[in-house]
């Protein structure tokens, strides 16, 4: 073993830090990014439904959705 | 409910023996807290002494460290084990750090890749040299010599990272990385002898 790993030896066993404090914080953050995620998978589909129906288009997503009996002409 | 009971997270038997590699693609797909927290322990404080040995502060490595872990977890999906976990954990870390070091300083540096082609020099200084180098007096140099010169030497002697590594932890080409550990050697030899008076 070189002297540079002995080193990063001595720093390891002497070393002292917020382990459980930083653990958590790094919870929470993926916690928030998880939210912020649904939450953008949850409405942003019906935020764009909205612009395409406002601009005349036709999305199935957010129309109104009517029941097409059988042998219903187009 | 089946899967969740083959599944060796939910059933319990991830065992410590489990390389990281396997735990990060069970992490991909389960993104359970437990496995991620074995790579944690796993890597936290080899983490910390870097960026405590590199930022020289124990707020700001606590925070770096926590920000580069999140790093970490967000990219995970980008891993493509064509390194070992570790060496990719190290390339972030060091690259946060020298990143945090530089917006700090905001001084203007020549980067060795400015300054054109580089001139193929041949490394005098033998590593073996550097390698049995006392280690107090290794610290003590290694703590004055540039950031970024201190992580190539680390990079490189530490958790010996090949050339190739350390080039695309650094997105430099293995010349310019080849460049960088010469001239770090050559800081390290010119301080050591600053500091001791003596030739190393």
């Amino acid at each position: 073993m070189n002297n540079f790993k002995k080193l990063q030896d001595e720093e390891l066993s002497n070393v002292q830090f917020r382990s459980n404090s930083i653990k958590s914080g790094i919870s929470s953050s993926m916690g928030a990014f998880r939210f912020v995620g649904d939450m953008l998978d949850l409405f942003i589909p019906k935020v764009l439904g909205i612009f395409v129906n406002m601009a005349g288009g036709d999305d199935k997503s957010t129309s109104i959705r009517r029941p097409k009996y059988p042998n219903t002409p187009e | 409910m089946l899967i969740n009971l083959l599944n060796p997270l939910v059933s319990g038997s991830v065992s410590s023996a489990q390389s990281d590699e396997e735990i990060v693609d069970m992490y991909i797909a389960s993104q359970s807290p437990r496995l991620f927290d074995i790579l944690y322990d796993r890597y936290s404080k080899k983490v910390f002494v870097k960026c405590n040995s590199l930022l020289r502060d124990q707020a700001k490595a606590e925070d770096a460290m926590q920000e580069i872990f999140i790093k970490v977890l967000l990219n995970l999906s980008k891993f493509n084990k064509k390194a070992k976990f570790s060496t990719w954990l190290y390339s972030i870390t060091y690259n946060y750090c020298i990143d945090s070091i530089r917006k700090g300083k905001k001084r203007k540096s020549v980067s060795v890749e400015d300054v054109g082609e580089l001139e193929q020099v041949p490394d005098t200084i033998d590593d073996k040299r550097l390698l049995e180098t006392n280690i107090v007096r290794l610290k003590a140099v290694l703590d004055k010599i540039p950031t970024e010169d201190k992580a190539i030497l680390l990079m490189k002697y530490q958790d010996d990272m090949s050339i190739k590594e350390i080039g695309s932890a650094l997105s430099k080409s293995e010349s310019a990385v080849k460049m960088k550990i010469k001239r770090a050697k050559e800081k390290f030899v010119k301080q050591y002898s600053i500091i001791y008076q003596d030739a190393i």
